[in-house]
């Protein structure tokens, strides 16, 4: 299926750090402020009848809006026809909130055909995301050859990791969960592998979350605590991330009828834009759930560019449970009863991020849960 | 025959000495040649003589709580250009900090291999024991690689970023996390530590 940017030959560039849309067009490029109904045209201020948003990984506009800002990029009449027929599963259209639209100098020259309300009607087609909360990919780090850190009462990461992952796992799967596992044993997987089975792991599809379990460590060995990471927005999303989730995206298509599941290039910056949102809050609920239970330092909520958080096309996290390089709680992450409420706190985690994501899942359908 | 015997000497002698002075004269020019002398105004080299200055530098090492790097000032001879220069950052940050609360970053029997520019970028290239002696952990890789991208980048003028290099090899990550892959801008970003409003206290 076409998508709306290559359907109409414009080129797309996400900003999320200045939440910013470019479209550019031949010598005509339109800078979008998301959640505002302001963008400049040439650099030109001009405004929209109703704000341009993105939520959930869609652009809603008004259809109205959306057709006189491509008339003016592709300098000819793009009329709400084209717009539709272009859209396929990607930009979310709703009707104007108000017919007014004083504001709308965007229109100016262009003639556009009586305002139709069949569109607000017309189903978005379905996101990947949008699908219930199934699927959760556990990643116990290191393994293998790659030991990780290592204590020096002799404890590896790489068995720490492993030991929460399959307790995690079972906690999960009795919530009634499917979980897969990026190692079920202690073997070296590359990282780019443990990417590519979590954005396959559901029917071929990317899963819902990605937990990554690792300990942590550092030359000074009175440092201890736990922290959990989400990934960095510094990346630009034009580049690795969107290569990441258009990877996620050709898998998917493999996996399932492939109509069904394009999506355009926008939509991939922006889902990789909702993903990083959805990771900081999951972090958080990650932080909140184990210093529930651990009786250890709250390091905080962290972002980095970390492979494995940046080539999954899901929301995820990596945590740090505590620092190898410490006696203490190397001592400590020896003991089942501190690796059990690890799992514990990060099966809570999970379910808790799951409801969240159920809750605004069911209000973006109309109340109704799929 | 002792006249013609003396004369062979001397004509020999004569050689041998001719050869020496020969050989020093070509040693001194091939040691000129190879490193022409900074002050000979005269020079013919096309190069500007180096002015090699000590400059007061900024180095980033681990702070004891492994949540951020802390600058020390150290004073480096610099003007070489900006390779060189680059060469002598470094190999002073290899030499670890020298306040008792400051962790060093490098791990040990680590060596700098070379490094030069790409542009605005600096590639440098390490010993193998940057990644077999590292301890790993988050922590300790995001100190280890943004001690050298942040105090790079900072102290070298028109360099924004920073490739670092394993023996000549692009590596995926140094201990497991971090992607090296790419050039790295400095970044302080991940050394803030952000609470949720309930467990803040």
């Amino acid at each position: 299926m076409p998508d709306l940017a290559r359907f109409l030959g414009v080129a797309t560039h996400w900003k999320p750090a200045d939440e910013k849309l470019l479209l550019t067009y031949k010598s005509h490029n339109a800078e979008i402020f998301i959640g505002t109904g302001h963008a400049k045209f040439d650099g030109r201020p001009v405004s929209f009848a109703s704000p341009i948003v993105a939520a959930t990984g869609s652009v809603t506009a008004s259809i109205t809006d959306a057709a006189a800002l491509f008339s003016r990029l592709l300098e000819r009449v793009v009329t709400e026809k084209e717009i539709s027929d272009g859209l396929a599963s990607g930009w979310r259209v709703d009707a104007p909130l108000n017919d007014g639209g004083a504001t709308a100098d965007l229109r100016d020259g262009v003639h556009l055909p009586g305002q139709s309300t069949a569109w607000a009607e017309q189903e978005p087609g379905p996101l990947p995301k949008q699908a219930p909360f199934t699927t959760v990919v556990i990643d116990p780090g290191h393994g293998g050859k790659d030991y990780g850190a290592r204590g020096r009462g002799g404890l590896t990461e790489k068995d720490v990791a492993l030991n929460v992952a399959l307790k995690l796992k079972e906690r999960i799967e009795a919530a009634g969960l499917k979980v897969v596992l990026t190692r079920t044993d202690d073997l070296f997987v590359p990282l780019r592998e443990r990417t590519s089975i979590a954005n396959h792991a559901k029917n071929g599809a990317p899963a819902d979350l990605f937990i990554s379990i690792h300990a942590n460590s550092h030359t000074s060995p009175s440092v201890d605590g736990f922290e959990a990471y989400y990934v960095s927005d510094a990346i630009d999303p034009g580049a690795e991330a969107t290569a990441a989730i258009e990877n996620a995206v050709i898998g998917l298509e493999e996996g399932e009828e492939t109509g069904k599941s394009s999506l355009t290039s926008i939509l991939w910056d922006l889902q990789y834009a909702e993903f990083i949102f959805e990771s900081s809050e999951l972090a958080f609920i990650v932080q909140e759930e184990l210093g529930k239970r651990l009786d250890a330092r709250d390091r905080g909520v962290r972002q980095a560019r970390f492979i494995v958080l940046s080539g999954v096309a899901m929301p995820s996290v990596l945590v740090e449970l505590g620092f190898i390089s410490n006696r203490a709680e190397e001592a400590k992450l020896k003991t089942e009863g501190f690796k059990n409420e690890c799992s514990e706190s990060l099966g809570a985690a999970v379910l808790a991020f799951k409801e969240r994501y159920e809750t605004k899942l069911g209000l973006l359908n109309g109340g109704s849960k799929p | 025959m002792t006249k013609e015997r003396s004369l062979k000497m001397a004509l020999a002698f004569f050689w041998a000495i001719a050869v020496v002075i020969l050989a020093g004269f070509a040693f001194k020019l091939l040691k000129e040649f190879a490193h022409p002398p900074g002050r000979s105004a005269s020079s013919t080299v096309p190069l500007p003589p180096p002015n090699m200055k000590e400059h007061e530098v900024k180095l980033y090492f681990a702070d004891e709580n492994a949540t951020s790097l802390v600058a020390e000032k150290r004073d480096v001879n610099l003007g070489g250009g900006t390779a060189p220069d680059g060469v002598a950052i470094v190999l002073e940050l290899i030499k670890g900090p020298e306040s008792g609360n400051h962790f060093a970053t490098i791990p040990a029997g680590t060596r700098l291999l070379s490094a030069y520019e790409l542009g605005d970028i600096l590639v440098v290239d390490f010993t193998r024991e940057l990644q077999a002696n590292h301890p790993g952990g988050s922590a300790g890789e995001l100190v280890t690689i943004y001690s050298i991208v942040n105090t790079v980048a900072e102290n070298l003028r028109g360099i924004k970023k920073v490739q670092i290099l394993i023996e000549g090899e692009e590596t995926e990550t140094l201990a497991g996390h971090l992607d090296i892959r790419r050039p790295l801008s400095p970044d302080t970003k991940w050394m803030t530590a952000r609470f949720s409003e309930k467990s803040e206290d």
